[in-house]
C-alpha cells in the first residue's frame, strides 16, 4: 500500500522536474509577451485621449491636462518653491554643485560634451548604415554598423545616468522634484461615489497627497511623466 | 520608464491599424484622439511615430528602400538620418544663385569705388 503512494510521487516529482526546465523558457517567454501585451493596452488606451482614468483600490482616478488657472497655479508653486530653497542654504543651486565637483576633479559639464560628441559620432555611423541599408549591402555590414549604434547609445546612457546622479541634489532638479509632486495633486481627479457621481480633486490639500500610500503616487507619476512632462 | 513606453508607442505606430488610422486622418481629415487639441506627450509620441512610419512605408511602396529596414529601430533611425541628410545635400546642390546675390544670400552692391587718381 505504502509502495502504490510513494511510486506515483516520485513519478510525479520527475515528470514535473523535467517539465519545469523544458518549459521554463516558454514559460517566461509567454510570461514576457503577457506583460508586453498588458503595457501595450494600456499605453493604446491612455493615448485615446488626454484624460486618463484608472481605478485604484476601487476608486475611480482620472488624471487631466490642466486648463490655464491650473497652468498659472503650478507656475506660481514654482517660483515660490524656487525662492524658498534659494534663502535655504542646504541647498546649492547647479553652477555651484559644478564648481563643487570641480574641485574635486569631477567636470560635469565635460560629460555634457562627451554625450554630444557621442551623438555625432551616432549620426555618421547612422548615414553609414542608412546608405548601405538603401543600397541593399549584405547584412553582415548592416549588422555591424548596427552593433556600433547600439554601442554608442549605451556609453551615452551611461554618461546621462551619470550626469543626472550627480546633479541629483542640485536646487534646481529639487524644484522639479517638487513640482511633479505638485502638478500631480493639481491634476489629479476622483469620482465622487455619493450622488451624481462627480469629479472632484483626489487629494483636499497637498499635505493629504504626501500622505498617500506609494504605489497611488507611483502610478500617478508614471501617467503624470508620459502625458503631461511638456508642461513642467 | 520612458524608453519603455517609447518603445511601445513605436510598436502601436508601426502598426497596419494605426498606419491606416494616420492616412484617413490625413486625407479624410478623421480624427485619431478623442479631443482634437491640448495632445499630450503620449498623443505626440503617437503621431511623430506614425508619421515616421508612413514616410517608410512610402519610401518602400515607391522601390526606394528595402523592407528590410523595418527589421529594428536602428536599421529605421539609420534609414531616416540617411535620408534627411541626403535632403539637405540636394537643398544646397540645388539652391539657384540669383545675379547680384553672393552665394551667402546678401545682394551684392551696385556701387563700384574707384580711387581717385593722383596728379
Amino acid at each position: 500500500m505504502s509502495e502504490e503512494i510513494v511510486v506515483p510521487e516520485v513519478v510525479e516529482e520527475k515528470k514535473e522536474n523535467t517539465l519545469n526546465t523544458e518549459q521554463k523558457k516558454v514559460l517566461e517567454a509567454v510570461q514576457a509577451q503577457i506583460i508586453t501585451a498588458l503595457d501595450t493596452t494600456f499605453v493604446e488606451e491612455i493615448s485615446k485621449n488626454n484624460v486618463c482614468e484608472f481605478k485604484y483600490k476601487d476608486v475611480l482616478y482620472r488624471v487631466i491636462r490642466p486648463n490655464y488657472q491650473q497652468k498659472q497655479e503650478i507656475y506660481k508653486e514654482r517660483v515660490k518653491k524656487f525662492n524658498e530653497l534659494l534663502r535655504d542654504k542646504t541647498y546649492i543651486l547647479e553652477k555651484d554643485l559644478k564648481k563643487s565637483y570641480l574641485e574635486r576633479d569631477v567636470d560635469v559639464d565635460s560629460l555634457g560634451t562627451k554625450i554630444r560628441q557621442l551623438e555625432l559620432k551616432k549620426n555618421g555611423v547612422q548615414v553609414k548604415l542608412g546608405e548601405l541599408l538603401k543600397n541593399g549591402a549584405p547584412d553582415d555590414d548592416c549588422k555591424t554598423l548596427k552593433t556600433d549604434i547600439e554601442d554608442i547609445e549605451q556609453e551615452q546612457r551611461a554618461l546621462a545616468i551619470e550626469k543626472q546622479s550627480l546633479l541629483e541634489f542640485s536646487l534646481e532638479n529639487q524644484v522639479l522634484l517638487h513640482m511633479y509632486n505638485y502638478m500631480t495633486y493639481i491634476i489629479t481627479e476622483k469620482k465622487d461615489d455619493k450622488g451624481a457621481g462627480i469629479w472632484e480633486k483626489a487629494f483636499s490639500s497637498f499635505e493629504k497627497f504626501m500622505q498617500t500610500d506609494e504605489e497611488l503616487v507611483t502610478k500617478l507619476a508614471f501617467l503624470i511623466t508620459i502625458t503631461n512632462r511638456d508642461l513642467l | 520608464m520612458t524608453d519603455d513606453v517609447i518603445d511601445i508607442v513605436r510598436k502601436l505606430a508601426k502598426t497596419d491599424y494605426y498606419q491606416s488610422m494616420y492616412s484617413c486622418a490625413k486625407e479624410l481629415n478623421m480624427h485619431i484622439f478623442v479631443n482634437t487639441t491640448d495632445l499630450t506627450q503620449l498623443q505626440l509620441w503617437l503621431l511623430s511615430y506614425m508619421g515616421m512610419y508612413s514616410t517608410i512605408n512610402l519610401d518602400i511602396a515607391m522601390g526606394e528602400i528595402n523592407e528590410r529596414v523595418l527589421e529594428n529601430d536602428v536599421y529605421e533611425d539609420a534609414y531616416l538620418m540617411y535620408k534627411k541628410k541626403q535632403f539637405s545635400k540636394d537643398l544646397k546642390k540645388n539652391l539657384p544663385i540669383t545675379k547680384g546675390v553672393s552665394e551667402q544670400g546678401s545682394p551684392q552692391s551696385q556701387w563700384s569705388f574707384k580711387k581717385r587718381k593722383q596728379v
